[in-house]
């Protein structure tokens, strides 16, 4: 929590606008790391943070001073992340792996071939993370890209510390899946002897 | 870690199961399992691979950057944010349609003054000072600029003087606030591609103010006006606002006595 947040989080709770607003410039970049991360597309974090802002301020008096601004923010954050991911998944279908590599091999010219790739691997992690569950999604993108504490990650989801655990665990086995076919080294069968 | 599955690894006799090694690799085991776990990886290739390839996989998508959203974002999303923060039922009049309609025009003539301005630059004989005459779209922006800043102040030092009310006696400035930020927006967008970013800059940071006195409700008190007061000291506007005017005078000057039917 940024150490100023508390008296300043009273003032926005009083109706300071003024406030309000240093809020969102303190906190408005992290969230936008956290909608990208979940949404991959720049416009649609944009939405999410002024989502997340709003229903923020019109839930402001229900936060409780003891607690951390930036962490009650976070669980805003996501939340407004689940429902949005909800409604894209409904509105849209992910690109096919196939039609990725396609693109590649269509490219045709050598000197992009590194871009290519790089893109390749972007599409491939923006759709592993397309394929998690929301819950997993969300657990994976604040334990991995935000370094979030399990304690921190239960209380975001809402759930107990070993159910953000395994979200967590499920979704690390789930990347680990799809995106194994990208790695230089060919996957190894040690695990047939375990 | 299970007392069997410590037992297991102590005498080398199996392995981890694979949950208990992807997690290792994730850093997601408590401290005594990861250690019990790494004095087995220590003697295990084929488990240690299967660490490895996790901390691989997680590596290729911590890698995967999420661009920063530029300079201004904040200013940006606050811009985005605050109307919601009010009303719904406050909107834009049709006065402010029209002005925009009427700067849009405006920045058309500049775009189109600056495309013209792109063939052989014509240097006036008379203008052999050291300070060039501004370019024709620069001119063009530079008088518009000269009626804002003036707008502008006008605007603060009566946001300054105005009397603590409870009641709507703030409604012209509220619609003057209003028409500013709009051509604000546009100035703002003609200086930056005309490459006068410290016009921009002011324009810029003009607009939070001009935008919550522009969104304020009908009945905006004290505690209202006392926080735009502090904000436009805090912030030194009326003073940049003077600064801008000044330098918009002065860069105009060489066009009135040196470079007069340029256009």
């Amino acid at each position: 929590m940024h150490p100023d947040d508390r008296a300043v989080v009273a003032q926005a709770k009083s109706g300071d606008q003024a406030a309000f607003r240093l809020l969102v410039e303190r906190h408005s970049r992290s969230i936008y790391r956290i909608a990208f991360r979940i949404t991959g597309r720049h416009e649609d974090a944009e939405d999410m943070v002024q989502e997340t802002f709003v229903r923020a301020y019109r839930q402001l008096d229900r936060f409780e001073a003891r607690s951390n601004f930036g962490t009650w923010l976070y669980r805003i954050g996501f939340n407004c992340a689940i429902d949005y991911a909800r409604s894209r998944r409904n509105r849209e279908t992910p690109s096919d792996p196939l039609t990725i590599d396609q693109r590649a091999a269509d490219s045709g010219q050598p000197s992009t071939d590194d871009m290519v790739y790089a893109g390749q691997i972007h599409a491939r992690v923006e759709q592993a993370l397309g394929r998690l569950t929301e819950q997993e999604r969300t657990a994976f993108v604040m334990r991995h890209y935000h370094e979030c504490p399990i304690d921190e990650i239960s209380e975001a989801l809402g759930v107990k510390t070993n159910a953000a655990k395994h979200a967590v665990f499920r979704a690390v086995k789930k990347m680990r899946v799809a995106l194994r076919p990208l790695l230089a080294r060919a996957p190894h069968s040690s695990t047939s002897t375990l | 870690m299970k007392e069997t599955t410590r037992t297991q690894v102590e005498t080398m006799t199996t392995h981890p199961t694979e949950d208990e090694l992807i997690q290792h690799g994730s850093d997601d085991l408590p401290a005594d399992a990861a250690a019990e776990i790494g004095v087995h990886l220590g003697s295990c290739e084929p488990c240690r691979a299967i660490c490895e390839e996790v901390r691989a996989v997680l590596r290729l998508a911590e890698a995967t950057p999420v661009p920063e959203p530029g300079d201004g974002f904040e200013a940006r999303m606050w811009l985005r944010i605050a109307p919601q923060l009010r009303r719904p039922d406050e909107g834009w009049h049709w006065q402010q349609f029209a002005a925009m309609a009427g700067w849009a025009a405006l920045v058309a003539a500049i775009a189109g003054l600056t495309v013209m301005s792109r063939g052989p630059q014509k240097i006036p004989t008379a203008v052999a000072a050291e300070q060039s005459a501004p370019t024709a779209p620069e001119r063009v922006l530079l008088t518009a600029l000269d009626e804002h800043f003036t707008q502008t102040e006008l605007l603060l030092v009566e946001l300054l003087n105005a009397p603590d009310t409870t009641g709507d006696s703030l409604q012209f400035e509220r619609a003057a606030a209003g028409d500013l930020v709009a051509s604000g927006r546009l100035y703002r967008e003609t200086a930056q591609e005309t490459g006068q970013q410290g016009f921009a800059d002011i324009l810029d940071d003009l607009e939070p103010v001009l935008v919550d006195v522009a969104r304020s409700p009908a009945a905006s008190g004290s505690r209202d006006l006392d926080a735009w007061r502090a904000r436009i000291e805090d912030a030194g506007l009326l003073f940049k606002v003077r600064a801008a005017t000044n330098e918009v005078k002065e860069r105009r000057d060489p066009l009135a006595t040196a470079s007069k039917g340029a256009l």
